[in-house]
C-alpha cells in the first residue's frame, strides 16, 4: 500500500484496519440506500410481504439491508449491554437493607451483617464481594434499584424469563423487547446486535434481521488453513452469487459477516486491564473489544448463570453467593476499566428473572421470590444512588413472603431507552405498560 | 366461489374468509370476529393469555457453564410452585427459539405494524384473479422453483407459495381442510418469487386459486399423477420440463436425497445396480436389510433396550443419561443405518408427534417413547401409533395429561391431539371438540414413570368430538372410549390430508401440489392408515420426481448428508461411536438444530424459509469443513485426494470429477470458474498429482459449502 493510500485511510479511522472496516461499511450503506430507493418505487408487493408474511424469506433479503452503518437520524446513545443473571439473583444479598430487623430475623444464618457492607445509599449497602465495583459506584458510574419486578412475573424461571424478555405481560407479544428496540434504532452494521454465549436470547427474538450470536469474536471465523481464508471467502461469495434463492442470500450475508469479523480479529486485542478467568469475563471482554473497535454495536447481550441458590447460600466471607458475586463484580469491573472513557457510551443493565424469598429455607438456601435488584453501570446515570421505591420487609409489605415488586422492570429499561437512546416512544417497546420515570438516568 | 364472475356477489364472504385465514395462520387475535363462529385458535389465545407460561429452547440459558452440553432442566424445576404449566403457546414459543423460529414468528409480528396491515387489507380486497403489483425490475426472474418461476407445463403452479398449496378451490364451507387460498400463500408471495410469479401468469397468492381452477380449467398437466412403478414416474418426470433448479436430474441421486439422508457411494452403486424399484422395495421391508449398526448401538448405548423400570433403577447415576443416548442413537442411525428410508420416516413421525429430548421429566420415559411408539409403528399404521402415543407416559407428562382429572381438566393434550397430531389446525374442530377430547382423555396418567389409567380421575358423561360420540358412562370404560376416539380421529379425512400434506412437504416440495396431497390422503384412508401404501403412492407420483431441488436440507440433514457424501464410516462401537455422534450433535445444538431439540410439540419446520441464520450458516460450513478435513479422530472421511480414483489430466476435468463425486454433477460455469480461480488454475491446467499440490483438501469443503449440497 502506498503512503498516500495509507494517509487517506488514516483519515477514516485510528488504524488502517479500523479505517478499512469503516470504509467498507460506508460503501454498504450507500449500496443499500440505492437499493432501498429502488424498492421504494411502486414496490407494494415486497413491502406487503415484509410486513405480512415475509416470514424468513424476507428476513433473508433484508438481512443485508440492515447490514450497514446507521442512517442519519437514528437515536444516539452508544451501546446497550444487557447482562442477564440467570436463575434468580437474591437482591437482598447484593443490595442489602442494612440492619433491617426483618431481614436478620428471616435469615439468621445468611444475612449479610451491616458492619461488612460497602456504603451505598438510603440505608442500603453493597455486598463486600462487590468491592471491585465500588469505585464505579462512588464515581457515579453505577446505580441500583431494589424491589424490581412486575405483576406479570411469576416465580417460575420459565414464565418469568419469558415474560421479562418479551417485555410484556400478554403472550400476544411474541418478539423480544430488544428486537423492538432494534427496530426503533434503525439500520446498523453487521455487529449492531450481538449476543455473546452461543445462543440467541429470548429478548432478541424477532423479525429484525440476523443478530450475530458469538461465542467470542475469535471463534466467528471460517475454519481454513492458514493463508487460505481470504481465497476461501472469495470462492464462497462466488458460490452464493447469481442464484435467487434464500440459500444464496444467506450465504452472502454470512461471508460479509465473516469478512468483517476477520478484520476485527486481525487487529488483535490488548485490553486496557486484565480480565479474570472464566466465560463471563471473556464474553465481556469481547463486547468491550467490539465497542472499542467502533463497529457499531448497538445492543449486546451476555449472561451469567448460577444464581438459583436453593441451597447453601453461604456466609458473607466464603459462601457460594459471595464467591459468585465476586466473579460477577470482577468481570464487570474489568469491563468498565477496559472501556475507560468509553464507559460513558455504554448503558449496562443487569437484571434477573426474579429475586428470592425473604426467609431462608431449611437448606440454608433461598427459594424463588419476587422483587429483585437491578444494577446499572455506565454513563448518564444519577450514579452512586439507590433509586425507586422501597416497600421494606415488614410482613405487610411482602408479596406472598417475598420482596414486593415496587418498581417495574420496564420502567428501568424504558428510562434507559428514553434518556440514553432518545427512544421516546417507549410504549411500542413495552406495549400495554404505562411508563413511570424512576430517575436513575439523567 | 373463486370464479371471477361470482366474485362480486361473494366479495364480502371471500374477504372475511381470507382475513380469517390470515389470522388463523399467524395466530393473530381476530379483531373483528365473524358473528357466528370464531375459529378455535382465537379462543385459544384468549384462554391462554392469563396464565401464559412458556418454555423455551433457550433453556441453555440457565447453564452458563454447560453452554454446549445437554441441559437437564430438572435442576430448574419450579419447586416453589404447583405445576401450573398449562399448555404450549406454540406460536409464542416459536419466537423463543432463537434464529430460525424467531424469523418465522417475526414475520407474524412484523405484520402487526400498521403499514403491513394496510397492505394486507389491500390484498384482502383484491379480486382473486387480478394480478398483483409486481415490480419486475426489483428481482430478476430466476430459475428457482420455490423462489421463482413456475414451469411452463404448470407442474407446480403454486410453487411460488412457500408454505402451502394454493391451487385447489376451497371447499364450499369456510372451514376447509387446508387447501384453498391460504395465508401461507401470502408468505410465499413475499419470497423473491415475486418476479417468478409475474412470469407465471400473474397469479397472486389469492389469485392462484382463480387462475388455476377458475372459469377456464386447464387440461391436466402432464407431469402429475401416478405411474405403475417409481421408475415409470421418474421417467415421466424426466420427459416433462424439469423443475428449474441448480441440480441436475439423476433419478438415483434424487431418490437418495429424498428416501435417505443423502447418497453414499455404496447406496448409489446399489441403486444403479438394482434399479430404483428394487431398492425402494427393499427399503420398504427393512427387516430384510441386515444392519450392523444395530449391534454397535446396543453396545454403545446400553440404555436403548431398557424398560422404564430398568431405567428407573439407574436413576441417580449421573453418568447415565438415557435421553441423550436415545437421541444420539437416533442420529447415528440417520448417518449410518442401512435402513435409510425407515430412518427418514422415523424422523418424520418423531417430528409429527414431537417430544423434545433431553427434556425435563423425560429421563426414564423418553427411551420407551421413541422405541415403542415412534420406531415400532413408523412403518405400521398411524392409528396404532396414535393409540400407543396416548398410552405413553412421556406424552402424558409432556402435554400435561398426567395433571388432568375430572375435577380440573387440562386441555393441553386434547388440543394438540386435534391441532397437531390428527385433523390439523384447519381440520374443522371447535373449542367444544377440544374440551370433549380432553374430557375423554382424563384418567390417562402416570405412576412411577409408567402409563397408568386411573378410572377415578376419568370424567364420565356423554361426549362428542367432531363426528365421534359416546355415552362414556363408566369410569372403567374411559380408556376404551379414548381408544375409540383416537381410532376415529386417525381415520378422519382431515387427518389424512394433514398427514399427506406433511409427507408431501417432507418428500416433495415446500408447497406441494394439492393433487398430490389428495392422492396421498386417499391412499392413507383406503389403506386404513397404513403408511407403507402411502409411501408407495408417493414414490410412484411424478411430482416427487419432478420436485428436484425443491427442498433444502435442514441443518441436521445437511450434516448427515455431508458425512455420507464424504464416505465417513460409523466409528467403532463404544467410546468412538459415542463421541463421533456427540461431536456432530453438539455442533448442531449450538445452532438449536440438533435432533429432538425443538421444544414445542409441532416439530421442526420443514420449509426453507424457516432456516435462515448467519450464525447457523457459519457453524454448518465449519462443521462440513471439519469433516472434510478429517479434523476428528472418530470421524474419518475418505482422504480428499482419494475421493476420485483416477484423476483427470486437467484441473477442469478433475474438478468435474470431484463435484460429481460429492454433489453428483458438474457445476454451472460461473461456479466452476470460482473453484478453478480458488485453485489458481484454469480449465486446462495440468494436474500433476491428486492432491493438487495440497489444495484438494481445501477445495472439497467448498463444494460441500455450496448450494449444490444444501439443496435436495
Amino acid at each position: 500500500m502506498t503512503d498516500n493510500a495509507l494517509q487517506s485511510l488514516r483519515r477514516h479511522g485510528p488504524s488502517p484496519a479500523d479505517a478499512a472496516v469503516r470504509l467498507h461499511a460506508e460503501r454498504v450503506t450507500a449500496d443499500l440506500a440505492a437499493q432501498r430507493a429502488k424498492w421504494a418505487n411502486g414496490f407494494t408487493r415486497r413491502t406487503f410481504v415484509a410486513g405480512a408474511a415475509g416470514v424468513a424469506a424476507l428476513g433473508a433479503q433484508l438481512a443485508t439491508a440492515r447490514v450497514s452503518f446507521a442512517a442519519p437520524g437514528t437515536p444516539p446513545g452508544g451501546t446497550l449491554v444487557l447482562v442477564s443473571l440467570r436463575g434468580g439473583l437474591d437482591g437482598l444479598t447484593a443490595l442489602v437493607p442494612a440492619n433491617d430487623p426483618n431481614l436478620l430475623r428471616a435469615r439468621p444464618d445468611i444475612a449479610v451483617p451491616a458492619s461488612r457492607l460497602l456504603s451505598a445509599d438510603r440505608g442500603f449497602g453493597l455486598h463486600p464481594a462487590m468491592q471491585p465495583l465500588h469505585a464505579f459506584w462512588r464515581s457515579g458510574r453505577m446505580a441500583a434499584l431494589p424491589a424490581v419486578s412486575s405483576p406479570d412475573l411469576s416465580r417460575s424461571h420459565f414464565q418469568a424469563t419469558d415474560c421479562l424478555e418479551r417485555g410484556a405481560a400478554s403472550t400476544s407479544v411474541t418478539t423480544g423487547w430488544l428486537d423492538r428496540v432494534l427496530a426503533k434504532m434503525g439500520p446498523g452494521t453487521t455487529f449492531r446486535a450481538i449476543s455473546e454465549g452461543g445462543v440467541l436470547p429470548r429478548s432478541l427474538a424477532g423479525p429484525q434481521s440476523d443478530k450475530l450470536v458469538l461465542d467470542g469474536i475469535e471463534s466467528f471465523r471460517l475454519e481454513t488453513r492458514d493463508g487460505l481464508r481470504e481465497k476461501t471467502l472469495t470462492a464462497l461469495r462466488a458460490l452464493h452469487t447469481g442464484l435467487d434463492h434464500m440459500l444464496a442470500r444467506q450465504g452472502a450475508t454470512a461471508v460479509t459477516a465473516l469478512v468483517e469479523a476477520e478484520k476485527i480479529i486481525n487487529q488483535g486485542y490488548a485490553p486496557a486491564v486484565a480480565y479474570p478467568d472464566g466465560a463471563f469475563a471473556s464474553r465481556l471482554k469481547d463486547i468491550a473489544r467490539l465497542v472499542k473497535a467502533g463497529v457499531g454495536v448497538r445492543v449486546a447481550t451476555v449472561e451469567i448463570g448460577g444464581w438459583d441458590t436453593h441451597t447453601n447460600v453461604g456466609r458473607v466471607d466464603d459462601g457460594y453467593l459471595a464467591r459468585h458475586l465476586a466473579e460477577l463484580s470482577k468481570g464487570l469491573a474489568a469491563f468498565a476499566g477496559d472501556l475507560g472513557d468509553r464507559l460513558d457510551d455504554v448503558t449496562l443493565v443487569m437484571i434477573s428473572e426474579f429475586g428470592r424469598r425473604l426467609e431462608q429455607n431449611g437448606s440454608g438456601g433461598l427459594d424463588h421470590g419476587h422483587g429483585g435488584v437491578v444494577l446499572l453501570l455506565g454513563g448518564g446515570l444519577n450514579g452512586g444512588r439507590v433509586h425507586g421505591r422501597w416497600p421494606g420487609l415488614a410482613a405487610s409489605a411482602l408479596d406472598h413472603g417475598d420482596v414486593a415488586g415496587a418498581n417495574d422492570y420496564r420502567d428501568v429499561l424504558a428510562e434507559a431507552l428514553q434518556q440514553r437512546f432518545g427512544i421516546t416512544d417507549v410504549a411500542t417497546v413495552f406495549p400495554g405498560h404505562r411508563y413511570r420515570r424512576l430517575g436513575a438516568y439523567r | 366461489m373463486t370464479d371471477r364472475g361470482s366474485y362480486g356477489a361473494d366479495r364480502a364472504a371471500e374477504r372475511e374468509r381470507r382475513r380469517r385465514e390470515i389470522n388463523r395462520y399467524f395466530g393473530w387475535e381476530d379483531d373483528e370476529p365473524a358473528p357466528e363462529q370464531r375459529p378455535a385458535q382465537h379462543q385459544r389465545h384468549a384462554q391462554y393469555r392469563p396464565d401464559g407460561q412458556v418454555y423455551r429452547a433457550g433453556d441453555a440459558h440457565w447453564t452458563d457453564e454447560r453452554q454446549t452440553g445437554i441441559v437437564d432442566l430438572s435442576d430448574y424445576e419450579d419447586d416453589n410452585l404447583p405445576r401450573q404449566r398449562n399448555g404450549w403457546r406454540r406460536r409464542h414459543t416459536l419466537a423463543a427459539l432463537g434464529g430460525t423460529a424467531a424469523v418465522v414468528a417475526g414475520g407474524a409480528a412484523a405484520a402487526r405494524n400498521r403499514q403491513a396491515r394496510e397492505l394486507l387489507e389491500e390484498w384482502l380486497d383484491r379480486p382473486p384473479s387480478s394480478p398483483p403489483k409486481v415490480d419486475a425490475g426489483a428481482v430478476p426472474p430466476r430459475n428457482w422453483v420455490n423462489d421463482g418461476a413456475p414451469t411452463e407445463n404448470g407442474a407446480f403452479p403454486d410453487r411460488d407459495a412457500s408454505y402451502v398449496e394454493a391451487t385447489k378451490p376451497p371447499p364450499p364451507t369456510g372451514s376447509g381442510t387446508g387447501s384453498g387460498t391460504n395465508p401461507g400463500a401470502a408468505a410465499g408471495a413475499g419470497t423473491s418469487t415475486g418476479a417468478g410469479t409475474s412470469t407465471g401468469g400473474g397469479t397472486s397468492p389469492g389469485a392462484g386459486t382463480g387462475t388455476s381452477t377458475g372459469t377456464a380449467p386447464r387440461t391436466q398437466p402432464p407431469v402429475t399423477g401416478t405411474r405403475p412403478t417409481p421408475t415409470g414416474a421418474a421417467q415421466a418426470a424426466a420427459k416433462a420440463t424439469p423443475a428449474t433448479t441448480l441440480l441436475a436430474y439423476d433419478p438415483a441421486v434424487h431418490l437418495l436425497r429424498r428416501a435417505a439422508f443423502g447418497p453414499t457411494q455404496q447406496d448409489l452403486a446399489t441403486v444403479r445396480r438394482t434399479g430404483l424399484d428394487a431398492w425402494l422395495e427393499q427399503q420398504l421391508t427393512p427387516v430384510t436389510i441386515a444392519d450392523p449398526l444395530d449391534r454397535a448401538l446396543a453396545t454403545t448405548f446400553p440404555t436403548l433396550a431398557m424398560t422404564t423400570a430398568q431405567l428407573r433403577a439407574t436413576d441417580g447415576n449421573n453418568s447415565i443419561d438415557p435421553q441423550r443416548e436415545a437421541v444420539l442413537a437416533a442420529f447415528a442411525r440417520q448417518l449410518w443405518s442401512a435402513r435409510q428410508l425407515y430412518e427418514v420416516v422415523v424422523d418424520f413421525w418423531a417430528n409429527h408427534l414431537n417430544i423434545p429430548a433431553p427434556f425435563e421429566g423425560g429421563r426414564n420415559t423418553y427411551t420407551p417413547w421413541h422405541r415403542d411408539v415412534i420406531r415400532r409403528h413408523a412403518f405400521g399404521k398411524f392409528s396404532d401409533m396414535l393409540i400407543a402415543s396416548a398410552r405413553s407416559a412421556r406424552m402424558m407428562t409432556y402435554l400435561d395429561n398426567a395433571d388432568s382429572r375430572k375435577e380440573s381438566v387440562n386441555e393441553n393434550y386434547g388440543r394438540e391431539l386435534l391441532e397437531l397430531h390428527t385433523v390439523g389446525v384447519n381440520g374443522g374442530y371447535t373449542e367444544s371438540d377440544v374440551r370433549n377430547a380432553a374430557y375423554i382423555l382424563t384418567g390417562r396418567g402416570v405412576k412411577d414413570d409408567e402409563f397408568r389409567y386411573e378410572p377415578r380421575r376419568h370424567w364420565t358423561g356423554a361426549v362428542k368430538v367432531m363426528g365421534f360420540s359416546s355415552p362414556n358412562t363408566t369410569a372403567e370404560g374411559g380408556l376404551a372410549v379414548g381408544d375409540q376416539m383416537l381410532a376415529y380421529l386417525a381415520t378422519h379425512p382431515a387427518t389424512a390430508t394433514n398427514i399427506a400434506r406433511k409427507l408431501a412437504v417432507r418428500f416433495v416440495a415446500d408447497s406441494p401440489p394439492a393433487e398430490l396431497v389428495a392422492r396421498l390422503a386417499k391412499t392413507y384412508l383406503d389403506s386404513g392408515t397404513a403408511i407403507i401404501p402411502v409411501l408407495r403412492t408417493l414414490f410412484r407420483s411424478v411430482e416427487l420426481w419432478s420436485g428436484l431441488g425443491q427442498k433444502i436440507r435442514r441443518p441436521a440433514e445437511n450434516v448427515a448428508a455431508s458425512v455420507r457424501a464424504l464416505g465417513i464410516p460409523a466409528p467403532a462401537a463404544g467410546a468412538d461411536l459415542r463421541r463421533g455422534v456427540d461431536l456432530l450433535y453438539t455442533r448442531l445444538r449450538r445452532i438449536s438444530a440438533a435432533p429432538q431439540q425443538w421444544v414445542p410439540p409441532n416439530g421442526y419446520p420443514d420449509v426453507a424459509v424457516a432456516w435462515s441464520s448467519t450464525h447457523s450458516t457459519v457453524v454448518l460450513w465449519n462443521t462440513q469443513r471439519s469433516l472434510a478435513r478429517n479434523t476428528w479422530r472418530e470421524l474419518r472421511a475418505t482422504r480428499p485426494e482419494a475421493l476420485v480414483s483416477a484423476p483427470a489430466a486437467t484441473a477442469g476435468g478433475y474438478l468435474d470429477q470431484l463435484t460429481t463425486r460429492l454433489v453428483h454433477q458438474r457445476l454451472a460455469p460461473a461456479y466452476r470458474k470460482a473453484l478453478l480461480d480458488f485453485l489458481g488454475a484454469t480449465d486446462t491446467t495440468p494436474v500433476r498429482d491428486a492432491t493438487l499440490g495440497g489444495m484438494v483438501g481445501d477445495l472439497v469443503p467448498l463444494i460441500l459449502n455450496s448450494p449444490y449440497h444444501a439443496l435436495r
